[in-house]
């Protein structure tokens, strides 16, 4: 891989931790928080998050298409993570499709074979490899990677959480200053 | 923990299984090692490891087990579910939410009112009791709804017809034995001519006859079974199926009752109790643990660990290791008692020893059987015969030329400065340390074996015990034995 | 007062199945097991392979789980019920007493005919017991609650070679054998096979072209998703029907134990057939059972053998896996259960009565 350019767009109200790894060209939407420490590297096109994620520490998401894959052909592939995903302490995540209202729970993994609608939960430690798409509302949890429809809707609202990330994580961590809206405007 | 398990130096119970220190009880009484295997279980006390509450035997029995606030997850078969509020507004009217306590709500003004309700949810895997139709309830502690069981009259029916055939067969054999034995009697009975039979004593004393008599036999269920027999579902054929929505057999079985073959039959089940157990010496009837009542207590009333009692042996180090070629390996010995202790190490007991050993161990026991009480002769206890110990030898140990004393444990000497003891120690002690001593011993493996086999060097060690002073009075003193473990080590794999 | 002993029976009895893959467990006089748990003793499985000490180790084991973990009860001085097929090898059952008597030292032990108590659940005494478990399907007619003994049939057709069907057929497919765990192919079978209409098989068998039932995508452990035909979904349990010259297959050995009874038995035991055991409880497995003997009835092998018109199913009041136990729980509320070996009697004669044994120093005197 060459090396990569790094284009980081943040969007106003967006909380980014400036000891994030950011590499490549990402775009967070606002309302999103990264912690510190989390990785977003977008290798092999870019990245645009979505708004109120949130990214916590040690998370990695990253845009990367195997040689192999049928999406190699493609340029300018762009992984779009739709809003309020919130991806736990830990969790790896490749998939190159990811909807809106997903969780990533800590320690999971998620590879590049795996497209994820909405509402999915993917449990802690679950290791998730197989080419599949994971249809709307899909838990997946245990030891065994078990899956199961959440009949009633995963009421994963975390706004209380970004309400208080994003008043506690400006006092004690250096953030990335927000680009020009105008700007921000003509690239969205 | 990996050092605590550490399965390189095992010891050998009474019975003959190997296990490491830390596995085995030390009877206190028979002065013997003791092992989960050899030892008497008991329930002692049952409890809910979800919420640690101490729940009698008798209400448990009653219960089924379960515990009445607990509930397992029906989905993922692994986590408790925990009750999750929710705020509602509840709106003034007549209308109030289904299990909604009315009166409570209409004693307030007329205003929307947030009520707290509860659900049932699992942090694991997200499901909710929500999800099988279960609506909200205003309290926590609530009778959440329960499944019937569908079978259960029916079961019924099966269990009372059965009981009333034995029972009549019972009366009949009576009746017959009665017969039988009036003809028999050489006296005369005075019940023939009186016409007290069993069945006027019994009529006298309240039991109607006819109440004991097997009641008609209930209809067998012979159903025409051309209709009983559904075909298969057309749709099969061409309905695509959704995994999700089938439950998978841990899922049934978790309610043996109705295994639900959709995931919307999963009920919320009660979580089963676990029990705390005592361990008892089977052959003195003393408890080697007895656990604290408390379920949060984690400590014991009565815990007998050989590790408090048995000198603990440890390799240290050991040289590489090459067939027929002698190698250093270095033990530490450590005294966990209050006494001084004096070790000597010997060589294992041969086979017809071991045998020898076995056979003596059952007479005590018959003996002691016969004079301790006579109740256990009506329920004769009957020990296991210990085994001939399975591991084999495969290197040759030099054994050290004398003797040695261990120091007692003492808590406070940690803080003191080394003190070298005058007396001038055998050469193959390295170094004394409080409590601890280190012996460098010479293996030599045997010649037949291969790159990467185990060897394995064996001894019997002689300890001398002072037994704890006990509150009986005839024991008030501390008594002196010599003890003998027979230790196994695993001093590692043979290298090129 | 034998009479009422029984209605303060203090301590209901232990009531155990223990079968091949899975155990059932719970007490008597309950209308269902407490728990269905899987058989932890891998030497049952493999019963001629195995030591006898190795049996007894891993028995001790698991009776341990059992009752500290799961019914929660000392077993010293308790009275156990274990129902059992009649098939079951002798150095289980002794294994099993020894273990009860001489480690856990409980009271008595009962083994209950398996077959035999099954038909309690019905209120019934005559019908032709078919128990479909994990090892082999074995078929004992009763007759007026009597098992005919010399009747009796079994065939290494059950769950395990449905396991084995459909394990060399994904293999076939492309899927690697080593994700293919018992486990996931047990959940495979229970969650996506049926056992498919006779009309259908038949054509499956001359090669017609059928629209199959339709694919399951089928996630393993998140590592990969297998996709489990159609075809594959309705013919696992064709292992249970071979179709070839050796008349071997499940309706053949349901007809033989028919025609191994006498004549004016036959007629009544078709009509009163219950099927037991946990691979019974797959879809569609009457349905076909009844096709298969309707057709057999009226072939050429049997017709003029069999005067019979009709097969008639019963369902049991419990799931089919628990059934046999369901008997077990009936037959321990009753005091028949008296009749057991009691831990006096079996330090006399450490010996377990076999069903055909007639010895009567060894069978219990008590009354």
């Amino acid at each position: 891989m060459s090396k990569l350019e790094n284009k980081i767009k943040v969007m106003p109200k967006a909380v980014v931790c400036e000891d994030s790894t950011i590499k490549g060209d990402v775009t967070i939407c606002s309302g999103s928080v990264i912690h510190p420490s989390a990785q977003i590297i977008a290798e092999s096109g870019p990245i645009i998050i979505g708004e109120n994620c949130i990214i916590e520490e040690y998370a990695k998401i990253i845009h990367r298409i195997p040689p192999d894959h049928k999406l190699a052909q493609e340029k300018n592939h762009v992984l779009v993570i739709g809003a309020n995903n919130l991806f736990e302490v830990g969790s790896t995540v490749e998939a190159l499709k990811i909807g809106e209202k997903n969780i990533f729970e800590c320690k999971s993994y998620v590879s590049s074979n795996v497209t994820i609608s909405s509402g999915c939960v993917i449990g802690a430690g679950c290791h998730v490899v197989g080419e599949q798409h994971l249809p709307e509302n899909t838990v997946i949890f245990g030891k065994n990677c078990q899956q199961r429809e959440a009949l009633d809707k995963v009421s994963g609202s975390h706004m209380l959480q970004l309400d208080f990330l994003r008043k506690v994580l400006p006092n004690y961590h250096h953030l990335r200053k927000p680009c020009d809206i105008k700007k921000a405007a003509n690239l969205s | 923990m990996e050092y605590l398990l550490s399965k390189n130096v095992e010891y050998v119970c009474e019975c003959g299984l190997l296990k490491p220190l830390t596995n085995l009880y030390f009877c206190r009484h028979c002065l013997n090692l003791r092992c989960f295997f050899c030892c008497h279980h008991e329930v002692d006390s049952h409890f809910c490891r979800n919420c640690l509450e101490n729940i009698p035997s008798g209400e448990a029995k009653l219960r089924k087990n379960k515990c009445n606030t607990c509930f397992d997850c029906p989905s993922c078969t692994l986590s408790a579910l925990s009750a999750r509020a929710t705020t509602i507004q509840v709106p003034m009217t007549k209308e109030v939410k289904e299990g909604g306590e009315g009166s409570e709500i209409e004693a307030s003004s007329g205003k929307m009112v947030s009520k707290k309700m509860y659900y049932l949810a699992c942090l694991a895997c997200r499901f909710s009791s929500r999800d099988v139709g279960i609506s909200d309830q205003p309290s926590q502690n609530f009778f959440w709804p329960e499944q019937e069981y569908m079978h259960a009259i029916r079961f019924n029916t099966i269990l009372n017809h059965y009981y009333s055939v034995v029972l009549h067969d019972k009366q009949l054999k009576q009746e017959e034995r009665r017969r039988r034995s009036t003809k028999q009697s050489k006296f005369p009975n005075m019940t023939d001519r009186t016409g007290l039979n069993v069945s006027a004593i019994r009529r006298q004393m309240g039991f109607d006859k006819s109440a004991a008599k097997p009641k008609s036999k209930p209809t067998a269920i012979a159903p025409s079974i051309a209709e009983d027999v559904d075909d298969l579902p057309e749709e099969i054929f061409t309905q695509p199926i959704n995994l999700k929505n089938i439950t998978t057999i841990q899922q049934r079985f978790t309610q043996p009752a109705n295994q639900p073959e959709s995931v919307k039959h999963l009920y919320p089940q009660h979580k089963n109790l676990s029990i705390k157990r005592s361990i008892r010496c089977r052959h003195c009837e003393h408890n080697v643990i007895k656990p604290e009542y408390n379920p949060t207590s984690i400590k014991y009333r009565i815990q007998q660990f050989a590790s408090s009692h048995v000198p603990e042996v440890r390799i240290i180090k050991c040289d590489q290791l090459v067939p027929n070629k002698s190698a250093l390996i270095t033990l530490k010995i450590t005294n966990p008692t209050m006494n001084d202790m004096i070790i000597t190490i010997m060589d294992l007991p041969t086979e017809e020893e071991e045998k020898m050993m076995i056979e003596e161990m059952r007479k005590n026991f018959e003996k002691n059987l016969s004079v301790s009480n006579k109740s256990s002769l009506m329920r004769p206890s009957l020990i296991e015969d210990s085994r001939i110990v399975s591991c084999k030898i495969t290197a040759k140990l030099e054994l050290p030329d004398s003797s040695f004393v261990i120091n007692q444990r003492d808590d406070s000497a940690e803080f003191d400065d080394d003190v070298q003891s005058d007396k001038k120690d055998p050469k193959f002690i390295l170094w004394r340390k409080a409590n601890k001593i280190a012996i460098q011993l010479s293996i030599t493996p045997n010649g037949e074996l291969k790159v990467n086999d185990d060897v394995k060097i064996g001894f019997s060690m002689n300890f001398t015990y002072s037994s704890v002073p006990s509150s009986t009075p005839e024991k008030k003193e501390t008594q002196r034995y010599a003890l003998c473990a027979r230790i196994y080590i695993n001093a590692g794999k043979i290298v090129q | 007062m034998p009479l009422f002993e029984t209605v303060f029976q203090e301590k209901p009895t232990i009531v155990l199945e223990i079968g091949s893959a899975y155990s059932k467990i719970g007490f008597s006089a309950e209308a269902y097991p407490r728990f269905i748990i899987s058989t932890e003793i891998e030497s049952i499985k493999d019963v001629l392979k195995s030591k006898e000490k190795n049996i007894y180790d891993q028995t001790v084991d698991f009776f341990n789980k059992i009752f500290f973990n799961y019914l929660l009860v000392s077993p010293k001085d308790r009275k156990i019920s274990i129902v059992e097929s009649v098939l079951t090898p002798t150095i289980i059952r002794e294994c099993f007493a020894k273990v009860l008597f001489q480690h856990y030292e409980v009271a008595s032990v009962i083994f209950l005919p398996l077959h035999l108590v099954s038909i309690s659940t019905l209120a019934l005494d005559t019908a032709l017991v078919v128990d479909l478990g994990y090892k082999e399907a074995v078929v004992i007619p009763v007759y007026s609650g009597v098992q005919v003994i010399n009747a009796w049939q079994a065939q290494p057709l059950a769950a395990e070679a449905v396991h084995d069907e459909i394990k060399s057929n994904l293999i076939l497919n492309g899927v690697k054998e080593e994700i293919l765990s018992e486990r996931i192919i047990e959940d495979i079978k229970v969650r996506t096979c049926f056992v498919t209409k006779m009309s259908r098989a038949l054509s499956y068998r001359n090669n017609e072209q059928l629209q199959a039932a339709p694919d399951v995508e089928y996630p393993i452990e998140g590592s990969d998703v297998i996709k489990i035909p159609g075809l594959l979904r309705e013919m696992a349990f064709e292992a249970l029907f071979p179709e070839d010259n050796d008349f071997m297959g499940l309706p053949y050995i349901i007809i033989d134990a028919i025609l191994k009874c006498p004549v004016d038995a036959r007629k009544e035991l078709a009509e009163n057939i219950l099927l037991i055991g946990g691979t019974s409880s797959v879809l569609g497995i009457k349905v076909r059972l009844r096709d298969e003997l309707r057709k057999l009835l009226k072939s050429d092998i049997y017709k003029d053998r069999l005067y019979i018109d009709d097969v008639k199913f019963h369902s049991a009041p419990a799931k089919p896996n628990f059934t046999a136990w369901l008997g077990g729980s009936i037959y321990s509320h009753t005091d028949l259960i008296s009749n057991s070996i009691t831990r006096e009697s079996y330090f006399k004669h450490p010996r377990i009565p076999d069903w055909t044994t007639y010895d009567s120093s060894i069978t219990r005197s008590q009354g």
